[in-house]
């Protein structure tokens, strides 16, 4: 007796739909559509360009399945791959337009950062995931990429590097200056818009340190 | 510990969890003594649960349901909707850069072959419409020992009467022509054209920086002179028509990354 499809490998499940089931097709969708979904969306900041990357994914595995070498990596890697792949080119597409309210964004998320020592100290739950979505936006792609899988679906380094296609370093490099960028970027209007009073809290040897250590960012 | 100790270890650290009691005691110790180094780590532990929070929050985020139903459909039908080109992993295996670098040789020797071997060959043709009969038969090699200051600001040696000049073969004169001059002190047509269009390879800046350059084979086209105005070069209107060679970089995903112009 077959094993149910749920617990079937994505082997097993890929073999099966190249073979032509569409069950088994319908089981790896479910299985990977939410992590696919969600990197697309986070990517793009649109649902409607998330829903089509999805799709896109999912038609390129049924038509092109047998590209996936399971020795080079998960078959989610894989997955990761092609939507990061398909993101890249609409991102470059998108590079030509600049949405008109995003001044306004920016000034709103803005705002919520100023007069805080802490960022996130007083800020509610909503906020906080609302403030830090805004950052992860804002980053260059390639240091947004690299925050998405490995600090928020938990892919390790060695799997990033399998989806970006570079080396295991350069996947801890682009981390570590990533989260350093969203850390200015969560810092940044406090520290530009600072009041003469929060200056003069913060001067002595320690206001040096903090801007040397905010440089060396 | 000292702060730059702190912020070694600090960046060795994987970040995915909130550090935990007893695993990083050390950067614990040194940010309560320091006000800077303390800031930094409540910065990096608050973006760590930050990030946990979207990373909760999104997990109820799934594709819409229609997308599920039409991708079925889709499959049932077999039908093969607008074509993705996929690239899931960048192909770097060392096979493919050489059977491509092979490839590559072969249609440049044959190239070459024709080039040097065909017009000859060729009864209808003669020498002088080959090649500018002053450049193939009167050309002089400029002499390797000239001095820097020869050398014009492109690079290029000036080709003024007063530089001492050696007679050298035509035959070398055809292989190397831009390194010779005319013996009437005049550029030959050949180093006209690659004082005009001669460049290193300029990349093509409307790519990301992280990846213009990633690798890529080096392909030899021919392009119109007037398509050397879209890449901000210079060329010769009058004969904008001509078509000359460049060598274009590509890139694994087939998208052109630099671009140089040959002669």
């Amino acid at each position: 007796m077959s094993k149910p499809l749920t617990k079937a490998s994505d082997s097993e499940l890929l073999r099966l739909m190249l073979d032509g089931d569409s069950m088994a097709f319908a089981s790896l969708y479910d299985r990977h559509q939410g992590c696919i979904y969600r990197f697309a969306l986070r990517m793009s900041d649109s649902e409607a360009t998330a829903g089509d990357v999805t799709h896109d994914v999912f038609i390129a595995l049924a038509r092109d399945g047998e590209q996936y070498d399971p020795e080079r990596g998960t078959l989610a890697a894989y997955l990761y791959g092609i939507a990061r792949h398909r993101l890249l080119k609409l991102l470059k597409k998108e590079r030509n337009f600049v949405s008109l309210d995003e001044d306004e964004d920016e000034a709103t998320w803005g705002e919520k950062l100023l007069s805080k020592s802490n960022p996130f100290s007083e800020l509610s739950r909503s906020e906080t995931i609302e403030t830090v979505r805004h950052a992860i936006h804002a980053l260059p792609p390639h240091y947004r990429e690299v925050v998405l899988l490995c600090n928020m679906h938990e892919l390790n380094y060695e799997q990033a590097a399998e989806v970006i296609g570079c080396a295991v370093g350069t996947v801890r490099s682009r981390l570590h200056r990533a989260r350093n960028l969203l850390i200015e970027k969560l810092q940044g209007l406090r520290s530009i818009e600072a009041s003469p009073r929060t200056d003069s809290e913060t001067e002595g040897p320690n206001s040096r340190d903090l801007t040397r250590t905010r440089i060396a960012i | 510990m000292n702060c730059d100790e702190f912020s070694k270890r600090l960046d060795e650290h994987d970040f995915r969890s909130q550090l935990r009691h007893g695993d990083d005691d050390a950067l614990r110790d040194h940010a309560v003594i320091c006000s800077t180094c303390n800031i930094r780590l409540e910065m990096e532990e608050s973006l760590t649960a930050g990030l946990k929070m979207l990373a909760d929050d999104d997990r109820k985020i799934a594709a819409p349901l229609f997308l599920r139903n039409d991708l079925l459909e889709a499959f049932e039908r077999g039908s093969k909707p607008t074509r993705v080109n996929v690239v899931a992993f960048p192909v770097r295996s060392n096979w493919t850069r050489w059977a491509l670098a092979a490839a590559a040789s072969i249609i440049l020797g044959s190239v070459l072959f024709f080039a040097r071997w065909a017009p000859l060959s060729d009864p209808n043709r003669t020498a002088s419409n080959v090649i500018p009969a002053a450049a193939f038969e009167f050309s002089v090699e400029l002499p390797t020992t000239v001095s820097r200051d020869t050398k014009d600001k492109t690079g290029l040696i000036p080709a003024g009467p007063d530089l001492a000049m050696s007679l050298r073969p035509s035959s070398i004169a055809h292989r190397t022509p831009q390194r010779f001059v005319q013996a009437n002190g005049t550029r030959t047509e050949t180093q006209i054209a690659s004082n005009e269009v001669k460049s290193e390879f300029v990349p093509l800046t409307y790519l990301n920086d992280a990846t213009a350059m990633d690798g890529g084979i080096v392909v030899r086209v021919e392009i119109a002179r007037e398509q050397l105005a879209t890449l901000g070069l210079p060329f010769d209107l009058e004969r904008a028509d001509d078509v000359i060679k460049a060598d274009i970089v590509l890139g694994d995903d087939g998208v052109a990354r630099a671009i140089r112009l040959v002669q």
